[in-house]
């Protein structure tokens, strides 16, 4: 129980920094209040995250924390408070936001390819240009060979590595993801937490990911936000300081894991006060 | 199809074996795969089986029956043929299966593009729904043969009509299946939609068009199945045409050998319409046909 340091930014300063000292990948939650109906979600939620940083958000069930991500992801409305990214208020989806969805969110229809192409053609890029950085991406994410192939065609963890590689072909600023590895074996699980700490190690951008596993959390994040329920806050913002490059041996073999990894169990055993209204 | 030329393939290689005279991985592999071939060849071989049986027993029934009856009620199989093949030769069936046909044609194409375009609008905008959904689901829970004699009136007895009633057979159960198709589109793929930044015509060309087309599909095959209900119907009720004038001429004469000839080939025509649109389907949903590519 060495680490209580509750300084909310490790990441490295932004070299996209503008005029008004904000980095394109900062996010800045402020004062967030969300109600489903007549029962608070999430309660006065405040939380910055650094250009170029890596953060994990934890927390048991119904605290809201894919709310949160769809918030700044534009897809939910915020009820109070604002969200901004790279100094834009968030009211709609961001164009330099690429989002990871749990259930993979392809195209049944579409190749591999045309998946991964469809923001760029969106966005009016040329057809040879978003097929040939489409291209670039799914080689990346380890998919090369399978650009022809439709969605049911691959596993669980080919098609997440699809959804990845959409995500990242429109170079992104901040790219969110949503309990990605939830969908697929524990074995492909760690493989892709593997891979996606080697990507993300040389394409560095702002990531915020959601995830039910301790482990995953320790393993990927510069910084593990624990959230808490009935409504959803942020209780404790951890700093992971294992040195990068990290695989998922390494990170397990550090002597600081242990402690971290009690440390957040603990947080996430405290009884949170009973749901309103039961 | 792609199983086929990897069987091609492996047949081609020799067989390979180690230096301990052990078949090799590859050759086990397609061992294996040469049994997995002869169950699936077996198991279509007994399907078929069946079915040429169940024919056979229902030809054979018919036959018997039909020979120990009185001729007004019913035929033996092969007076029917026999009867047919006259038709056909000296009665001009086959022009009035044409006439039918054409009928057919424009119908169901004019019920596919109303009830297609139908479905999509009140389906996709909450404002199309609450405006029109509730003719469409009242006109659909009403039998249409009610409004053939309207229809007639209207258009008179001819074959504007008879278009008319067939499209008014196809396009109800066409725009009921597309309206439940777009709106059982995974919403999820709608979020995504909207997270990749899709404006409104590029979410309708890459979203709720192909993910409707399985539902158009279905919709184009009961609309096979109540446009040939519509033909016979019109051509019967408004002008005497075509396959339903050969049907009642002949069995308002009592000649019921002929009549049965003229049912099946009805038959006929609809499992032949049946079965170009399942080609069809395989042609124009390929991710479909992938995916029960993986399931054998």
């Amino acid at each position: 129980m060495t680490i209580h340091d509750d300084a909310p930014a490790t990441g490295t300063p932004g070299k996209n920094r503008g005029a008004s000292g904000v980095a394109s990948g900062d996010i800045k939650c402020r004062e967030i209040f969300k109600w489903f109906g007549s029962s608070l979600i999430i309660e006065d939620l405040n939380l910055d995250i650094a250009h170029n940083e890596f953060v994990c958000v934890v927390g048991p069930s119904g605290c809201g924390k894919t709310t949160l991500l769809r918030m700044i992801a534009g897809l939910t409305d915020i009820d109070n408070g604002s969200i901004e990214i790279g100094g834009t208020r968030v009211t709609k989806p961001l164009a330099t936001v690429g989002v990871v969805f749990q259930q993979f969110g392809l195209f049944p229809w579409k190749t591999v390819l045309r998946n991964v192409a469809l923001p760029m053609r969106a966005a009016g890029v040329s057809k040879e240009e978003a097929f040939t950085r489409a291209r670039e991406a799914i080689e990346l994410v380890g998919l090369k060979g399978s650009d022809a192939k439709y969605p049911a065609q691959l596993s669980g963890g080919m098609k997440q590595r699809a959804g990845l590689a959409r995500a990242l072909a429109i170079r992104p600023e901040v790219i969110l993801l949503d309990e990605p590895f939830a969908a697929v074996d524990a074995q492909t699980r760690e493989i892709l937490q593997e891979e996606l700490l080697n990507l993300w190690g040389r394409h560095k951008q702002t990531a915020v990911f959601i995830t039910h596993s301790i482990d995953e959390a320790i393993t990927l994040a510069d910084r593990v936000i624990v959230m808490g329920a009935h409504p959803g806050r942020v209780v404790k913002e951890i700093p992971i300081p294992i040195e990068r490059p990290r695989t998922v041996a390494s990170v397990r073999r550090d002597p600081l894991y242990p402690s971290l990894r009690e440390e957040i169990w603990d947080l996430l055993r405290i009884p949170t006060s009973t749901p309103k209204g039961q | 199809m792609s199983i086929d030329n990897e069987k091609v393939v492996a047949s081609a290689t020799p067989p390979a074996t180690n230096a301990a005279g052990r078949p090799s991985t590859e050759e086990i592999g397609r061992l294996i795969y040469q049994r997995r071939q002869r169950r699936l060849r077996r198991q279509r071989m007994v399907f078929l089986s069946i079915r040429v049986l169940s024919l056979a027993i229902v030809f054979i029934g018919w036959q018997i029956y039909g020979s120990h009856t009185i001729a007004i009620l019913f035929a033996p199989i092969t007076t029917v043929i026999h009867e047919g093949y006259t038709l056909f030769a000296q009665k001009g069936l086959g022009g009035q299966l044409l006439t039918s046909v054409e009928t057919f044609f424009w119908g169901y194409v004019l019920g596919m593009v109303i009830g297609v375009f139908l479905g999509m609008l009140t389906g996709a905008y909450r404002a199309a729904e609450a405006a029109i959904s509730m003719y469409i689901f009242a006109l659909y829970a009403t039998p249409m043969v009610a409004l053939v004699p309207i229809i007639s009136l209207w258009v008179g007895y001819n074959f504007h009509a008879q278009v008319v009633i067939v499209t008014l057979f196809v396009v109800w159960p066409v725009t009921v299946t597309v309206f439940h198709g777009i709106r059982e589109i995974d919403p999820e793929l709608l979020e995504v939609s909207r997270s990749l930044r899709l404006n409104r015509r590029q979410t309708w060309l890459h979203v709720l068009l192909p993910g409707a087309v399985p539902f158009i599909m279905t919709g184009a095959t009961q609309g096979v199945a109540m446009g040939m209900v519509g033909v016979i119907i019109a051509e019967v009720q408004t002008q005497l045409t075509g396959i339903g004038d050969a049907l009642q001429t002949q069995s308002s004469t009592y000649h019921t050998a002929a009549a049965l000839a003229v049912i099946l080939l009805i038959m006929a025509l609809g499992l032949t319409l049946r079965m170009m649109l399942s080609l069809l389907k395989r042609w124009i949903v390929p991710w479909q046909r992938e995916e029960q590519g993986r399931r054998h």
